[in-house]
């Protein structure tokens, strides 16, 4: 196996290229492309001398906005070859977030698909953050919103008079000459931020995570040591590019020389085609999982040879572990624990069916430090005991862009990252999550942060007061809904305010349902009492339940 | 609103969608299983918003476990306009 010290990801793809060339590095079966480990190194090599010949500089950041594509990989190790941090924006996002995403992270080159599903067209959203590049060809404008950006590149068929083509850009590799890109990539260190990943992170609004080359290669060596892949392995990745998780299976799978199965988006049916391209092991979430499951139990009569799961973003209940391990042909469960900040933290193997309710994400990776401290934070826990679970790793991240502030509360001096989830440990030092201290919601592995669907509710007209908790939902494990305060005389719609919402701000942070009230349960001090609008929706829908 | 006029709106509403992905419409009707046709959750999400704008109701994806064809999910439709209407 490659030695990572002191190498970026592009080693890793070039490692990988030479030693196992002709091997598939990704398939794309809704598309039918798929490209070996040479195949996709040239790839990536066009990306960059592409994004070289734009004119992008070392350090400066480019921006992805799509869905899963099968040029995605190239993209990511291309802007690694020649030291642009990849800015990794949520496909789900919609003009609030786009707006808010690219001012946080001055973005020099922007990427886009033409859109994303049926109601959000990528292009049209641009145009109205950027109306310059409605009136001025590539390269002489300049956008009053987001000063840094110069260069907005469309990766489909849609245009607008101020942007460049994915193909323009590729045909303009070739005046960039071999001993440029090769002095261009050996100025990148490996310390150098490769990603940027928004998070809630655990004070709220959004944050860009900084992640190097080395974080992600010392975590995924550290990771190799357990979860282990060959050659011959396909690892179906229904999971998008943007989150962390999925970029960690990507790293394993090119340590591995093993073969990602890349997918737009989650589809149930999805099982079915990736077996036919041979996938053995089944990466996802426990929502994906749920929906997965009847196609499972089918495939296995029909000679599946899925071997592996392996989940994470969220907690994984021990039901649908039995039901994986009883009912189809996976015989190992990997429950692993990662964060964005953090990249991946433990993993726990699960051979045989589960009795605990919460079962353990395993033992830290090696290099990998956690520990439970009491709330209070004065002091560390023995086993046993409830308290936040810290994380001091390789993979920590190198802050959060632009928020030094920010980056101090979440990584103390003493380098540990304060993770705002409830953990304990046992005697053999397993950890398990059982709850968080940081309002967060998890919707079927995004994370949601209450307070930015709330704000948004505030800009509404009609909206005086805003609440958002989470409820739980069989599906997603937790969904959003709001409850609500008009100004005085004012008479809105639940649906009004639904579509106020998906207007602007992507569809899983919508809440599902929005309650009208006149005032919100309160402490003596006059803190909101959020456990009591929980318990309120709660009875309300199980009210609903009933009848 | 009766039970055939909403059955027509939602045909509909899944043969845009169809026709957005590419898939052939005529595969349309309403008792294909929903998970048959080549949907994923971006679709599903988008469907569910139209539904919810057409009807003024509520869809959780927690509903749509239960729900296997359109025609399942015009009696839910039914169901929750009616429960609206006792309530109101």
């Amino acid at each position: 196996m490659m030695d990572v010290t002191g190498a970026t990801l592009w080693d890793l793809l070039e490692y990988s290229a030479s030693e196992r060339g002709d091997k598939p590095a990704f398939l794309f079966p809704s598309q039918s492309v798929s490209a070996s480990y040479v195949e996709l190194r040239d790839q990536a090599a066009g990306a960059a001398k592409g994004l070289m010949a734009a004119g992008l500089k070392n350090g400066e950041h480019v921006a992805l906005w799509a869905p899963n594509r099968p040029d995605s990989l190239a993209i990511e190790f291309g802007c690694a070859a020649i030291g642009t941090p990849l800015v990794m924006l949520n496909s789900d996002y919609r003009i609030l977030e786009l707006e808010y995403a690219l001012q946080q992270t001055d973005v020099a080159a922007l990427l886009i698909a033409d859109h994303n599903g049926s109601s959000n067209d990528y292009v049209e959203v641009i145009a109205r953050l950027c109306p310059e590049l409605l009136v001025k060809p590539p390269g002489e404008w300049s956008s009053e919103k987001f000063p840094k950006l110069r260069c907005v590149v469309g990766l489909g068929e849609k245009r607008l008079p101020g942007m460049l083509m994915w193909s323009e850009l590729i045909e303009r590799a070739d005046t960039i000459g071999e001993s440029a890109f090769q002095e261009r990539k050996q100025g990148v260190s490996p310390h150098d931020t490769a990603f940027i990943l928004f998070t809630s992170g655990t004070t709220g609004e959004p944050k860009g995570a900084m992640i190097s080359h080395a974080n992600y290669l010392v975590n995924t060596a550290a990771m190799a040591r357990e979860l282990v892949f060959d050659q011959s392995d396909r690892l179906c990745l229904p999971l998008p590019f943007f989150h962390a998780y999925c970029l960690c299976m990507v790293m394993l799978a090119v340590y591995f020389g093993a073969a990602c199965v890349v997918y737009e988006r989650f589809n149930a049916n999805q099982i079915l085609q990736s077996i036919e391209t041979g996938s053995t092991v089944l990466c996802g979430t426990p929502t994906m999982f749920v929906g997965w499951l009847e196609a499972l139990r089918n495939a296995r009569s029909e000679g599946a040879i899925l071997r592996m799961a392996v989940t994470a973003g969220a907690s994984c209940p021990a039901e649908m572990v039995n039901s994986i391990l009883e009912k189809t042909s996976i015989k190992e469960i990997w429950n692993l624990l990662g964060m964005t900040e953090t990249l991946l933290v433990s993993g726990n193997r699960i051979d045989c069916s589960q009795a605990t309710e919460f079962i353990s994400v395993g033992k830290p990776l090696i290099r990998v430090e956690a520990q439970i401290e009491s709330i209070t934070g004065e002091e560390e826990l023995p086993p046993g005991e409830n308290g936040e679970l810290l994380v001091r790793s390789p993979g920590n991240m190198l802050g959060y862009y632009g928020k030094t502030e920010a980056t101090s509360k979440a990584i103390d001096a003493r380098g540990w990252y304060h993770s705002g989830d409830m953990a304990f440990r046992d005697l053999k030092g397993n950890i398990s999550i059982v709850g968080r201290i940081k309002e967060v919601i998890i919707r079927g592995g995004e994370n949601i942060f209450p307070r930015e669907i709330e704000e948004y509710l505030l800009t509404h007209p009609k909206v005086k007061e805003a609440q958002v908790v989470g409820i739980p939902s069989e599906y997603y494990g937790e969904e959003p809904v709001a409850f609500v305060i008009l100004h005085q005389e004012e008479t809105a719609t639940q649906l009004e305010l639904k579509k106020y919402c998906r207007e602007r701000i992507a569809l899983f942070k919508v809440p599902v349902y929005i309650y009208f009230v006149e005032s919100f349960p309160k402490t003596a001090s006059g803190k909101i009492q959020k456990f009591k609008l929980q318990e309120q929706a709660a009875m309300i829908l199980n009210k609903k339940k009933e009848e | 609103m009766d039970r055939d006029t909403i059955l027509k709106k939602l045909l509909e509403i899944h043969q845009n969608q169809a026709k957005e992905k590419k898939i052939d419409i005529a595969l349309i009707g309403c008792d294909l299983e929903l998970s048959k046709i080549g949907f994923d959750s971006l679709d599903f999400a988008e469907i569910i918003a139209q539904v919810e704008e057409e009807f003024d109701c509520v869809i959780r994806m927690d509903n749509m476990l239960k729900i296997k064809t359109i025609n399942d999910i015009a009696d839910f439709v039914m169901k929750e306009i009616s429960s609206d209407i006792i309530q109101s």
